[in-house]
């Protein structure tokens, strides 16, 4: 891990050049369960799915990076995610980063850094909600 | 040709039909050619950068998944064992529920 001993935000990834560095990848391996860091270095999820848009017969392209609790249950072996559709056990939180957000894929700290910030890119909710309750506990500071 | 019937399911038969697929919906697919002989199991999905984006080449294909993850396997190869182990997006002819169909080229060098 790159991140600071003091908490702070982790140093910045090298700039590989625009997006990615490698002109063939494989997808699973390279991007899924990557980290999402946003454009000030905080993380703010991870890459839990990608959406490829074309068809049969068409080129098909990746287009944005699905990321949240209600994407990774869709992961789950479908008799465990069938059994478990709640809400309550998942979440609701299903975000879609557009791939034009997406800065730079660092594949030896498997980070994605996102263009924007993390809130406005609808991502990092729930550490946004939590921050009050933790900054609570002893030592959090 | 026999097949295994999965469990239909609804999301992903939309997304299919609207263009709009995820990546998981071929990981561990079923590919079997027009011709009914099965090649395995979707292991990747392999991409190549076209400008800004990616765009997909092919379905790394393997028969060995458990061994795979085991580790008794190099399933993560920066290239597969043999050409044939990938299966050119061009040659897809049907995405299905769990199962993809593809052209079938072993009669061809």
């Amino acid at each position: 891990m790159r991140g600071r001993a003091d908490g702070g935000p982790p140093a910045p990834i090298e700039h590989v050049g625009h997006g990615l560095a490698e002109e063939r990848i494989d997808l699973a391996y390279r991007l899924l369960d990557d980290q999402l860091t946003d454009v000030d270095g905080r993380r703010c999820g991870k890459v839990d799915d990608l959406e490829l848009t074309g068809s049969v017969g068409e080129p098909l392209v990746v287009t944005a990076i699905l990321t949240g609790p209600a994407v990774r249950r869709t992961r789950m072996p479908r008799w465990l995610a069938r059994g478990s559709r709640s809400p309550l056990v998942w979440g609701r939180n299903a975000v879609r980063v557009p791939w034009d957000a997406v800065d730079a894929v660092d594949s030896v700290t498997s980070r994605v850094r996102l263009r924007g910030r993390a809130e406005d890119l609808g991502l990092g909710g729930g550490d946004r909600e939590l921050a009050p309750l933790i900054e609570r506990l002893p030592g959090a500071r | 040709m026999t097949t295994r019937r999965l469990d239909p399911d609804p999301e992903r038969v939309r997304r299919v039909a609207d263009g709009r697929l995820r990546l998981t919906d071929l990981l561990g697919a079923r590919a079997v050619t027009d011709e009914g002989r099965p090649l395995g199991h979707v292991l990747d999905v392999r991409a190549r950068r076209d400008g800004d984006r990616f765009r997909v080449e092919g379905l790394v294909m393997g028969r060995s998944g458990a061994r795979a993850r085991l580790g008794l396997r190099a399933a993560r190869r920066p290239e597969p064992l043999h050409v044939r182990d990938v299966v050119a997006w061009d040659d897809v002819i049907r995405i299905g529920d769990g199962e993809v169909e593809v052209r079938d080229r072993s009669g061809q060098s």
